[in-house]
Formats: C-alpha cells, sequence, structure tokens
C-alpha cells in the first residue's frame, strides 16, 4: 500500500468530474437576473454524442406524466365478440408500445408506460387508458393509435401494357406494380439500423441515417412477392392505411440464390430515430380496428405533488443524520467512512444519471438498501480499526483488515450479481428498478472499496510514509 | 436485559408465525389496483381543482384506494371491493358535495403491466433464498466446520430467513384489514424490509467465519456464542443505523407509506432478534436433538470436514 500522487489525483478528478454530473438543477437569483446551474452533460464536450445529457428519465409516480384514453369503438361489433375484439386491439397496442421500447432502448432511450383495461360496468364505453411519465407527445400517440394495415406493392412490370394509355396508368395507383399477398401477419420482426451503405434510395450520395430492417416469417409469400420479378424495375413499396410510407432500399443486395428473410426500408418519413422506430412499431404484428383516441392529457404525479421534493430532503437528512451517529460511534476513524459514504452517494446519482434510470420510489429504495449493506460491510473496516486506535496498527495490519473487507465485499458483490439475473428476467418492473438502484450501488461501492479507499486508508495509516508518484 | 430461555425464544417464534399466517389467511394480501382489478369512478369537474379536494368530499362516503388527477378537472378515483350499486350511491352523495361534477362514469379497470406477479415473486424469492444458502456453504469452505455443521447453520439461517418474511406478510395483511392497500411502493418497502435481512444475514455469516478461522472449532453452538460475545456491540451498531436509514425518509411522506415504513422497521428488529436469540437456541436445538440418525451421517460422511 503506497501514498501516491498521481492515483490520489486521479480518483479525486473522477469523483470531481462525477459529482459535476450529480449536481441537480438549480437556479440561482442575483441582482433579480436567475442563473441556471445544471449538471456537466455530454453535449458540453461535444454536440455529436449519441446521449446529450446525463439525467435521470422521470416516473409517472414522482413526477406524474401524460394520459392517453383510447376509444374501442363497439358499434360494428355484435356483443358477444366485443371483449374478444378489445383484448386484440389492447394486445396490438401493446406490442406496438414494447417494439417502440425496446427499439429506444438501443439508443439508450427510456420509454416507460402502463396500460389499463377501461370498461363501462354497463359495457356502452370500452376504452384503454395509457400512461407515460416522459417521451410520448400527442402527435406521436396518434401515429401509434393509426390501424397500420400494411399492404407490399411489387414490381408489376414484365405484365405492363406497352400500349397502355395515359388515363389508364393514371388509374394505376403506384405504376406498374401489383399488390403483394404480404401482410402485417407475415412480418416477424422489425429493427430500426443505421447504415449508409443501404438506406439509399435515388441518390447513393444522399443515404438516409436510419432504415426499417424487416424480417419476415419463413413463409413461401415472401420470396415469391421479392422474385415476382428477378429483374425489376421498381422497388418494392410499402402502404400502410392507403399512404406510402418506405420503399425497399436500393442498397441491399439480395442474393438470389439464398435470399435470406430480411428487407431493407426506406421510409419516407422524417429521417430521426425517433419516427423512424414509430413506423417500425406500427408494421409489427396486427392492425388496430375501430381504435381512436379521444384524449391526450396531463396526469399529476401519483404519489402526491410534494412527495419527489419531500423524498430528495429526507434523503438528505438521513444521509446526515447516519452519518453523524458514525461520527458518535466511531469517533475520530469515522471520517474515513464518512468520505467514502460522500464518494458512494456522489457516484451512484453520477452513474444512474449517465445510465438515464427512471427516477421512481423502487430506484430510491433500492439505493437505500445497497447504502445500508456498503456500511454493514464496511464497519468492520472501521470497527476493527477503531478497535487498535489506542495501538498504533502496523502497515501489514490495515493491509491485512483491508484485503479482508474487500473479500467479504467481493463476494457479496457476486451474490448480488447472480441476483440481477434472476431478477433482470422474472422480475416485474418495479422489482428490475429497484434492483438497478441496489445493484449499481453495491457495484460502486465495491469500486469505491477498491480505489479511493485504499488511497484515503494509505493517507490515514501511512503519515510518516512518504509521497510515492 | 433479562436474557430469553430457548422454550419463551420458542413460544414467541411460534405465536408470531402462527399469528402471521392466521392474518394472511384471514385477511389476504390487499393488492391495490397496481396489480389487481378495481372499479373506477371517472369525475369531470366543470372547474380546476385538486385531488385534496375530492378525496376531502368521496371519503366520507367511502374511503377510494386512490384517486388520480387527469388535465385539470377530471379524476380517477379508485375502489376494491365495493359493489357497483355502493359505488352508485357514493357517485349520488358526492355530487351533493362537489359542486361542478359534469360526469361521474363507472368503469372496471384491469393493469396490464405486471402479469403473473405472484408467480413471479414466488420464483424470485426460492432462487434469492436458494442463492443465499449458496453463497453461505461458499463462505464457510475450509472454516473449520463439518459438512453436519454446515447443514444446521444453513438449517437455521432457512429458518431465521423464512420467519421474518411470514411476520412481515402477516402484518401488512393485518395492516390491510385496517385500510393499507399493497401498492408498488409498499412492496418496495417489504422488499427493503426483506434488503435488511439478508444484509444482517451477510454480516453474521462473516462475522462467523471470523470467529471459525482464528478460534479453536468445538462446536457450530460455540462458535456463535464466541461471535455472538464478540461482536454484539458492532451488530447492535449495524441494526441502529438501519433502522434510522429505512425508517426516517418515509415518515414525511403520505400516511399509507408512513404505515407501509412499518415493515423495514419491522424487519430491522426481526433480524437484532433472529440475532440475540433465534440462530443460537435453534442450533441448540438441533445439536441436542440430533434430527440425523448417526448412521446417516456416517454413511453420508457428513462428518467430513467441509
Amino acid at each position: 500500500m503506497n501514498k501516491s500522487v498521481l492515483a490520489f489525483l486521479f480518483w479525486g478528478l473522477i469523483s470531481l468530474v462525477l459529482l459535476l454530473i450529480a449536481i441537480p438543477t438549480v437556479v440561482v437569483k442575483i441582482n433579480n437576473e436567475n442563473y441556471r446551474l445544471r449538471n456537466l452533460d455530454p453535449v458540453d464536450i461535444s454536440s455529436d454524442m449519441i446521449i446529450k445529457e446525463f439525467k435521470f428519465n422521470p416516473s409517472i409516480d414522482l413526477q406524474g406524466g401524460n394520459i392517453a384514453t383510447l376509444v374501442v369503438d363497439m358499434q360494428n361489433i355484435v356483443p358477444d365478440e366485443r371483449q374478444a375484439n378489445f383484448e386484440t386491439n389492447r394486445n396490438a397496442l401493446l406490442t406496438r408500445l414494447g417494439t417502440y421500447r425496446s427499439l429506444l432502448k438501443r439508443q439508450f432511450q427510456v420509454l416507460s408506460y402502463d396500460v389499463q383495461d377501461a370498461i363501462a360496468t354497463d359495457n356502452s364505453q370500452y376504452r384503454i387508458l395509457t400512461k407515460f411519465p416522459e417521451g410520448m407527445t400527442n402527435e406521436k400517440m396518434q401515429i401509434m393509435t393509426t390501424p397500420g394495415n400494411v399492404t407490399f406493392w411489387v414490381d408489376d412490370s414484365l405484365n405492363a401494357n406497352p400500349n397502355e394509355t395515359e388515363e389508364e396508368k393514371a388509374q394505376k395507383p403506384y405504376g406498374d406494380r401489383k399488390l403483394s399477398t404480404l401482410t402485417n401477419e407475415d412480418i416477424e420482426s422489425v429493427n430500426v439500423v443505421s447504415d449508409a451503405t443501404t438506406c439509399i434510395f435515388n441518390d447513393p450520395k444522399a443515404p438516409r441515417n436510419y432504415c426499417i430492417a424487416l424480417t419476415f416469417k419463413a413463409t413461401a409469400e415472401f420470396q415469391e412477392a421479392l422474385f415476382a420479378n428477378p429483374n425489376a424495375q421498381y422497388p418494392i413499396l410499402v402502404i400502410v392505411d392507403g399512404a406510402p410510407v418506405a420503399v425497399q432500399s436500393y442498397g441491399q443486395q439480395f442474393n438470389q440464390a439464398d435470399p435470406g428473410r430480411e428487407m431493407i426500408l426506406f421510409p419516407i418519413v422524417e429521417d430521426t430515430y425517433d419516427t423512424t422506430a414509430i413506423l417500425a412499431s406500427i408494421l409489427n404484428d396486427k392492425p388496430l380496428s375501430n381504435v381512436g383516441m379521444t384524449d391526450f392529457n396531463t396526469l399529476a404525479p401519483l404519489m402526491g405533488t410534494t412527495t419527489l421534493d419531500n423524498l430528495k430532503l429526507s434523503g438528505l437528512l438521513v444521509f446526515i443524520v447516519s452519518n453523524v451517529l458514525l461520527v458518535v460511534y466511531f469517533r475520530k476513524r469515522s471520517w474515513l467512512l464518512v468520505v467514502l459514504n460522500i464518494l458512494l452517494m456522489i457516484w451512484s446519482i453520477a452513474v444512474l444519471k449517465m445510465f438515464g434510470s427512471v427516477l421512481d420510489f423502487s430506484l430510491i429504495v433500492g439505493v437505500l438498501a445497497a447504502y445500508v449493506l456498503f456500511n454493514s460491510l464496511l464497519s468492520y473496516f472501521i470497527y476493527q480499526i477503531r478497535s487498535a486506535s489506542s495501538a498504533s496498527l502496523t502497515e501489514d495490519e490495515v493491509v491485512s483488515i483491508y484485503d479482508k473487507t474487500k473479500k467479504q465485499y467481493f463476494a457479496t458483490l457476486i451474490l448480488t450479481i447472480v441476483m440481477a439475473f434472476v431478477v433482470s428476467i422474472w422480475g416485474s418492473e418495479f422489482m428490475i428498478n429497484l434492483y438497478i438502484g441496489f445493484g449499481f450501488t453495491v457495484i460502486l461501492g465495491y469500486l469505491v472499496l477498491l480505489f479511493p479507499a485504499k488511497q484515503l486508508i494509505a493517507l490515514m495509516f501511512l503519515a510518516s510514509k512518504k509521497w510515492k508518484i | 436485559m433479562k436474557k430469553l430461555t430457548s422454550s419463551q425464544v420458542a413460544i414467541i417464534v411460534l405465536l408470531l408465525m402462527v399469528l402471521s399466517l392466521l392474518a394472511i389467511f384471514t385477511f389476504k394480501l390487499k393488492l391495490s389496483p397496481d396489480f389487481n382489478a378495481s372499479q373506477v369512478v371517472s369525475l369531470q369537474i366543470d372547474h380546476e381543482t385538486d385531488s385534496s379536494e375530492i378525496n376531502s368530499n368521496i371519503s366520507g362516503i367511502i374511503k377510494p384506494v386512490r384517486i388520480d388527477k387527469e388535465s385539470t378537472g377530471k379524476f380517477h378515483v379508485y375502489y376494491q371491493n365495493v359493489t357497483t350499486d355502493n359505488i352508485a350511491s357514493v357517485i349520488a352523495d358526492f355530487k351533493t358535495k362537489q359542486t361542478g361534477v359534469l360526469s361521474a362514469d363507472i368503469y372496471d379497470f384491469k393493469p396490464w403491466g405486471e402479469l403473473y406477479i405472484k408467480e413471479r415473486a414466488s420464483l424470485i424469492a426460492g432462487l434469492g433464498i436458494l442463492s443465499f444458502l449458496a453463497y453461505a456453504a461458499i463462505s464457510m469452505r475450509k472454516s473449520g466446520l463439518t459438512r453436519l455443521e454446515l447443514l444446521e447453520l444453513l438449517t437455521t439461517d432457512l429458518l431465521s430467513i423464512i420467519f421474518p418474511i411470514i411476520v412481515l406478510l402477516g402484518m401488512g395483511s393485518f395492516l390491510g384489514a385496517y385500510g393499507l392497500t399493497m401498492s408498488i411502493s409498499y412492496w418496495d418497502l417489504f422488499l427493503l424490509g426483506v434488503a435488511v435481512l439478508m444484509i444482517m444475514k451477510i454480516y453474521r455469516i462473516s462475522r462467523m467465519r471470523d470467529i471459525l478461522t482464528v478460534n479453536k472449532h468445538t462446536s457450530l453452538l460455540s462458535s456463535y456464542q464466541l461471535m455472538y460475545k464478540k461482536y454484539w456491540p458492532e451488530l447492535t451498531f449495524i441494526l441502529a443505523f438501519a433502522f434510522l436509514t429505512v425508517t426516517l425518509p418515509w415518515l414525511v411522506l403520505q400516511s399509507n407509506i408512513i404505515w407501509a415504513a412499518v415493515l423495514p422497521a419491522l424487519a430491522t428488529l426481526l433480524a437484532g432478534f433472529n440475532f440475540f436469540f433465534v440462530d443460537a437456541n435453534f442450533m441448540k436445538f438441533l445439536e441436542e436433538w440430533q434430527l440425523i440418525n448417526p448412521k446417516t451421517i456416517s454413511r453420508l460422511n457428513l462428518n467430513k470436514k467441509w
């Protein structure tokens, strides 16, 4: 164990950067001017970063959000089939939202939602309520609730009549193309891809940033549609609810012997990841029928408007009181644990912000549980050094106690990681969020113990030793 | 403090478990609309108002389990286990107290976020306990314990995990009978309580290993008593630290969360009760009663060092 200037400065610098990320946004009023102090964001370094800002994502329970009311019109559905029709529509919506969420996740974006069936007790109204904390707007939800009947128009130039009149040509909606048998039912999965070599349409020099990759089910219809004309002049056109939304990308090279099941589409919508992801979600799974959005309103925080502020204050208070307790009990030696606790909180808040965690009640509870674990494991170390504080400890003894604490923490870390797999597979959303708070803080606690703690212990016990580079 | 005798500890444990099981089977788990179906009155008011006004006007009739506010004057008032007729009379009474009620429709609500929640929670709990026992067994490798002693230790750990969890569930059911609904925040605090129990177990395992590696090992019980004697002040401090940390933050929140905060507080007390009384007495019981036949012990090589 050495007193290393470089290591001390390095971990001090890391902690300082994480502190700048962890600090909350505050508005300071000086001379009647409001100054907004915010945390360090990736855009402060470069505007080209995929992640633009480090922030907690809001949750419905603490920050509220929006609520969309969808009405399933049952006028033309016989009473016996209404429940089944309602469930089909709700499941199709859940699939769309699930697809959109998983596509956003690949861009480190979070979409939380909560879907509820709401059927009037006299069966006069069938509604689906969808709550979002953030990330969904009225416009996006309007697109998300379109029926989404997908058709594919394939080249039919071989059967084109060379003597076709202008009038006859005008009657063909999409030129020398014919309607294929492919529909939503033939699509197995969707993905948003970003590849300048494939996202091409008319101008190879102007590729799109984002295209859609459709994977079809292993049915004959896809190949039949694709090889209707091996020398096709017109790319496949994708129509959703009567409007063209995408064409087959020129950049995709098909191997006729083994065409695979994937088709790259060049969407005819705004070239952003978000819009492309919404379109991709609509193409996935069954279309919605007789569903319309009636309201898109704000939703107050489910746990009350003041809960988040109260939690912040009480959290800070508990942190202070618990550290005062450490000082009272461990006296002089407690400063080490107090400093490590401060570092743990800074590191945890910063890293949870960097990963865009959802700031809900579960996350806070998880962090708190890990804080108790960290202190209970480190209390062994402090207890040992406090017991020995009357007599000086040798360097070997300090190293031995530190190594033992590290070993015990590592064993607990392994248990935490094993349970992380279990919870991520079977846990419900709130359990996963709770475990994100717990797991991240336990892991960061180990890193705090492994690096800054080592330097602080050296500073505390090896006072007579000289600093090294 | 007067020390409890083995029989007193056994009576307390059995009594708490019986009472808790009775509470669970009598009152059941009162799952909130986050997990279960509910009936919802969708209210449209013609002016801007807040949930507290609606709550004060409607709670006097039949207390709802939750009120969500949509936009400025729209509210979703959640009821569970109340008949449609009763809700209809609530609406009629409410209209006489609240001004500007434009509409009040009753809906059957069903959440779609959390499916098979009980099955998944049971699976996670089962795998969690198994992982913990594996952790305990690995931690005790080459500590001087025999395989039989390890089995006794793991059995003790299993009991001292299951016992408080049953008591926590029983307490939740009991509070449910007095109006507390088990919402997501309730289960968060329940899991916080379970986490405190596990943390104290982890702490106890590491201290036990220290004792076993440093001192000459005679029996599991004597090692436990030695560990108890040496570390009880440290554990008492950690329990106090945990009690403060897991209870205090919730006291500034709504009443339902304050009531749910009873769970982590109770879990901390039960963790202390386990350390001070249950573990040692259960080890003593296992040693004295010798539940495994000596022939089986020798056939399975249980006297070999672990």
